[in-house]
């Protein structure tokens, strides 16, 4: 189920959108403690704020497919509220050069599996922090670039 | 002289299990050999099983002769192309070989929320033979067979399951003290301490030396490393002892003022360093004056003994040495400080920082202060140096300008607080590059370029790198200056009797 999308252009060649992108990305979420295991691979914790209460959740992140500097995909499975809550969520991310400097960057989220308790009552919360966080992005990557 | 009875013997010795010394062993098995591996440690654990375990490919295999051509003008004139050539073409046969054995390599992508580790693809890309090169670093892919670890351990766990898949015997807890050389001038064996005792153990064709640097070896750092002092995130047992035995049989040696250095924390609890990794921006490094001194997230993290090496004549002191590491909430935070899946520390003595560095603070490696000046005296800094270095920082922050340094925007945040963190950082070598010399065929060389019959060197142990290092080249070379030793070696004819 896709979530969230937004494709934009930034003024940057596509090394440079490369070197910023994950970072912007990562920089979006406020984890903590994060475990680094591997090149491609986190785990961490991640306190959502839905509505007036906030939500500790337990990050897996993998980036997979990665093809320097074209694309790459991460995949993110969180869990919380004592494993009652979560989400399996795939991010795919395509930069494509207009021209030397110039790049279009379109990324997606697709929700690949939640919990009934999510689905039922925070699904419009979750399309609006995954497109809220999209548009935090273009904001950083256009800060950036 | 050649003692009469060995201990034991195989064709082809070799000394030091790290990954040099276990791809030279599955080579030399491979073309025929019966091969025995000696160990100093009682756990292997060299310094490329300590490593991130990344390799560097041209992106294009068929632009290997502008890589060559790249490596060489990197080196500066301290090593022949043909070696280089030699170490391309052995590279590009590498992924196969790595299949063989159940591995396969994937394009490494460094973890992208490391704010101080910078490994750029191509380090030196001002340099005119860098021009339209495209490189890209991989790594070992975890998978079914390679499953249990990342970076150079997963490759050397890969390497040690076909060692034992081949018999091949491994020899742990058995230092080797001396080169055996017989009348011809040719390497006969060596002599090895097994449970205390001096026994003489036979090498039918050929010694390999794979025993790394001189990283934990005092005199020898003091002699040709700068700055000082200057520690390793390696093995303890990493003393140059191989050098010394490789001197007295007349070898050459080179690359010896050469390392790969980073930062590290390091506490008396420890021998080797913690190699350190922030995970947010909001972090600077300064000198014994409080001031910053660079980018502190564009130093290539193998050349951090370049800037550290600078000297101030009039004070007479290396005054980057240590360097302090000032940082805030965000970075305490959002994760360990210390780098979790590299290092002696981590691989061996398993040692776990904590997720949050509490520990850490506890222990009193990390000092945290209610305010700047509190955190300059526990660190024992100037306080209005330090308060007008962080006010400095944090006003080009605010502009979204670095006007001293120049780091980029994506990488300058303030340091904000209370509470503010603190510590201090030492040069921590990754390795050193000196040893004998060698030639293509992996031989050691005497003074005069001659090949010292019967002894092979591969790894750090001699490196072929001797001027600025090139991100990801001496696993690289590991491996396939290990396998080219192994191969030549199973090739030799036995010795006379």
């Amino acid at each position: 189920m896709l979530i969230g999308e937004r494709k934009f252009i930034i003024d940057a060649s596509r090394q440079r959108m490369w070197d910023l992108l994950l970072r912007a990305t990562m920089r979006l979420m406020p984890f903590e403690r994060c475990n680094i295991r591997s090149q491609t691979e986190f785990s961490a914790l991640l306190r959502m704020k839905v509505g007036p209460i906030t939500l500790p959740m337990q990050v897996e992140m993998k980036i997979v497919d990665i093809v320097p500097p074209e694309s790459l995909d991460t995949i993110l499975k969180a869990k919380g509220m004592g494993g009652i809550a979560w989400i399996n969520q795939k991010s795919t991310f395509k930069l494509t050069a207009i021209n030397e400097d110039k790049t279009e960057v379109d990324a997606k989220i697709f929700a690949e599996g939640m919990s009934p308790l999510l689905r039922l009552f925070f699904l419009p919360k979750v399309r609006s922090f995954a497109g809220n966080s999209y548009k935090l992005l273009e904001e950083r990557l256009r800060q950036w670039a | 002289m050649v003692p009469e009875k060995p201990y034991t013997e195989a064709d082809v010795v070799v000394v030091g299990y790290g990954c040099a010394g276990g791809a030279a062993a599955i080579d030399a098995h491979d073309n025929g050999a019966n091969v025995i591996i000696l160990e100093k440690s009682a756990v292997p654990t060299s310094n490329s099983r300590c490593s991130a375990g990344n390799q560097i490919y041209p992106k294009d295999p068929k632009e290997k002769e502008k890589f060559a051509a790249y490596l060489h003008a990197v080196s500066f004139g301290t090593v022949e192309r043909e070696i280089v050539d030699v170490f391309v073409d052995g590279l590009l046969q590498n992924p196969d070989w790595y299949k063989q054995m159940g591995g396969e390599l994937e394009i490494f992508l460094f973890p992208p929320a490391s704010c101080s580790l910078y490994i750029p693809n191509k380090t030196y890309s001002g340099i005119p033979e860098a021009q339209g090169l495209q490189l890209e670093l991989r790594c070992l892919k975890q998978t079914e067979t390679c499953s249990e670890h990342a970076g150079g351990d997963r490759v050397w766990h890969l390497l040690d399951r076909q060692i034992k898949k081949r018999g091949i015997k491994v020899m742990t807890a058995t230092p080797v003290k001396e080169l055996v050389k017989n009348e011809k001038g040719e390497i006969t064996g060596v002599i090895a301490a097994v449970e205390g005792k001096d026994v003489y153990i036979k090498a039918i064709k050929a010694v390999i030396m794979t025993c790394g640097g001189f990283e934990f070896d005092e005199d020898l750092k003091r002699d040709n490393l700068t700055p000082s002092p200057i520690f390793s995130f390696g093995n303890p047992d990493n003393t140059g002892d191989g050098i010394r035995m490789v001197q007295k049989v007349g070898a050459a040696l080179w690359h010896m003022s050469k390392q790969a250095t980073y930062l590290a924390v390091k506490v008396p609890e420890f021998e080797a360093g913690f190699v350190v990794n922030l995970l947010a921006p909001g972090f600077i490094y300064v000198d014994k004056y409080a001031k910053r001194w660079a980018d502190e997230t564009h130093i290539e993290c193998h050349e951090f003994w370049v800037p550290l090496s600078y000297f101030d004549i009039e004070h007479f002191e290396y005054p980057r040495v240590p360097t302090y590491l000032i940082f805030d909430e965000e970075v305490r935070r959002i994760g360990p400080i210390s780098y979790a899946t590299m290092g002696y520390n981590v691989i061996t003595n398993k040692y776990i920082w904590s997720l949050d560095n509490s520990e850490e603070i506890k222990k009193g490696w990390i000092i945290r202060a209610k305010s700047i000046p509190e955190l300059a005296k526990q660190l024992r800094l100037d306080e209005k140096a330090l308060v007008d270095t962080i006010n400095r920082y944090n006003a080009f922050c605010n502009a979204n300008k670095d006007e001293d340094f120049g780091r980029p925007r994506e990488m300058i945040k303030a340091i904000e607080g209370p509470p503010y963190y603190g510590m201090k950082l030492w040069p921590v070598l990754f390795n050193t590059q000196g040893g004998p010399r060698r030639d293509k065929d992996a031989r050691v060389l005497d003074p005069h370029g001659k090949p010292i019959p019967r002894l092979y060197a591969a790894g750090e142990f001699g490196s072929i790198w001797g001027f600025l290092y090139q991100t990801s080249t001496n696993f690289s070379e590991t491996i396939v200056f290990g396998r080219i030793a192994g191969r030549n070696a199973a090739k030799l004819s036995p010795l006379e009797s």
